[in-house]
């Protein structure tokens, strides 16, 4: 079975897509601070996964690509998904594709994706659709719901719906022009991407702040107010790779997040870690 | 009243499974009233009691990695003092503030804790070959959170927002501040994984300027990934130039070659 699917290529199915529309509706219900919504991404990856690869060793690797960070905007993660399987389409037909490429894009296409999902989602269709169903809530008519449930839903479905099935032909698109020679250097370019978004996401999104001051009296520096001055987003900078390091050598991740929880509860005790 | 807190209940079930069915806002105080309207038999007070507490909650919204006061529970809650005391919208939203607090507690301790180590097992599963399940975990943490909403709603709505606010001033301020603080240290564990599956010597100068573009100039992601597309554009035409060159030269030399 192996050897006849081997010549013919894998190929996902119109089916195989709806599947990973139907398990990317719950993206944003298992969240957490840690890889945010990887969890429900591994999730989302599972059918194809089995699909596309029959060696349990393959399988495994290819789910803990996917239980790696991520975080978009609920809406456009199901785009991202299709790109992704796309990818491991692609990683199951020929061996030689170079699977980092596929966590870049992921971190390439989720930072710009929230920002435009988020401002359309959360900030104007959200607010549209309240709008309108609040003016007519008020005068007491059951419209008001009703309204507010469509008109947020018929876009939202129909961005999950064709977001899932672009993302995969554009990652087709894109995975056939990496053929032969050119290969190499599509998946640097798209590593270069990845990386200057994680380094920003890095500076962004992990927040350590030490507000204990240098001396007393009023208009003593805090430590916060040194380390800014030698780098901003310093602290986080070090942490990540320091962890990063960490895990390389095989630490257990549950230590590490226990460490940081207690960590938090003693700067808070204590004061010097503040938000 | 047992069959207010029962209709409580059904309508908390549905309500926290928003996020569960397509982040369809089927929570939101403009639907939740309604329903809470027609559990005490007022249906049209309801649906203007969900319009004013819609207004409340509508300017505030998740951005990125911070968790909004949950209008959710706020919405069901607060049409329901609203409504069973005979108050106005915004008297009733004060009283859901203790509630709120205390399913961001909740909300916190689950996000912070027990959603990690929910996906370190299915990092297991997943090491030990077993895909399925280790998809599956997904939604065990899915159904965690609905029932744990669910029933903090309930009872919250049982005991009244008092008992509630008497139980959050027994949990110490260093826990609820130290978990507040862990929520922003924690994402580097995710970044720390990720950095290790992509990162390399080849793409370093491009962390460290989308690391400058945020923390120096500020910049957005869609600013930063911006500049991270033209970096790549940039190397990708440098690369692919050179290889021709490198093959024009290799073929000339072979004519040279060819001459003698």
């Amino acid at each position: 079975m192996t050897t006849s699917n081997q010549s013919e290529g894998k190929k996902l199915s119109k089916k195989d897509l709806r599947g990973i529309f139907w398990r990317t509706l719950p993206m944003e219900a298992s969240f957490n601070y840690e890889r945010m919504m990887s969890a429900a991404f591994a999730y989302s990856m599972t059918g194809v996964i089995k699909k596309l690869y029959s060696d349990p060793e393959d399988q495994k690797a290819a789910m803990k690509r996917h239980l790696e960070f991520f975080n978009c905007t609920s809406a456009m993660s199901p785009f991202i998904v299709g790109v992704a399987a796309s990818m491991e389409e692609k990683k199951a037909n020929d061996p030689s594709f170079d699977v980092s490429s596929i966590n870049s894009m992921k971190a390439g296409l989720m930072g710009p994706l929230s920002g435009i999902g988020d401002s359309i989602f959360w900030g104007s269709l959200r607010i549209i659709a309240a709008g309108i169903g609040v003016s007519l809530a008020k005068q007491g008519s059951v419209l008001g719901p009703i309204l507010f449930i469509l008109i947020y839903n018929i876009p939202n479905m129909l961005v999950r719906y064709f977001g899932t099935m672009w993302g995969y032909k554009l990652g087709v698109s894109l995975v056939d022009r990496m053929k032969s020679d050119l290969m190499d250097n599509i998946t640097y370019a798209i590593n270069i991407l990845g990386n200057t978004v994680i380094g920003s996401m890095v500076a962004s999104m992990v927040v350590i702040k030490i507000p204990l001051k240098i001396s007393s009296g009023k208009g003593a520096p805090t430590v916060q107010s040194i380390l800014d001055s030698i780098l901003p987003a310093l602290l986080p900078l070090l942490l990540t790779f320091f962890i990063a390091h960490l895990l390389k050598k095989k630490v257990n991740v549950l230590y590490l997040l226990l460490i940081i929880l207690v960590v938090s509860i003693l700067g808070a005790m204590f004061g010097f870690l503040g938000v | 009243m047992v069959g207010q807190v029962i209709g409580i209940f059904f309508i908390s079930l549905v309500a926290n499974s928003q996020y569960f069915l397509g982040t369809s806002f089927i929570g939101r105080p403009i639907v939740t009233g309604m329903f809470v309207g027609l559990l005490f038999g007022n249906l049209k007070e309801g649906l203007l009691m969900g319009a004013a507490s819609e207004l409340i909650f509508m300017g505030l919204m998740g951005i990125g990695a911070s968790v909004p006061p949950d209008e959710v529970i706020g919405g069901i809650l607060g049409t329901a003092f609203a409504l069973k005391n005979g108050l106005g919208v915004s008297a009733a939203i004060t009283l859901v503030l203790p509630i709120a607090s205390l399913s961001l507690i909740v909300k916190n301790i689950l996000y912070v804790l027990v959603f990690p180590a929910m996906t370190h097992r299915a990092d297991h599963l997943a090491d030990e070959g077993k895909i399925t399940r280790a998809g599956n975990m997904h939604l065990w943490m899915c159904f965690l959170q609905i029932a744990v909403l669910t029933i903090v709603t309930t009872l919250a709505f049982a005991v009244g927002s008092n008992a509630v606010g008497n139980l959050i001033k027994m949990i110490p301020k260093a826990v609820t501040d130290g978990l507040t603080i862990a929520t922003y240290i924690l994402p580097a564990i995710g970044f720390g994984m990720l950095i290790n599956m992509t990162y390399s010597k080849k793409v370093a100068p491009f962390f460290f300027l989308g690391f400058v573009c945020a923390a120096y100039l500020k910049l957005n992601t869609i600013a930063t990934a911006i500049i991270g597309a033209i970096c790549a554009a940039i190397m990708y035409i440098i690369f692919v130039e050179i290889k021709s060159n490198s093959e024009k030269t290799a073929a000339k030399g072979d004519e040279i070659y060819d001459d003698f």
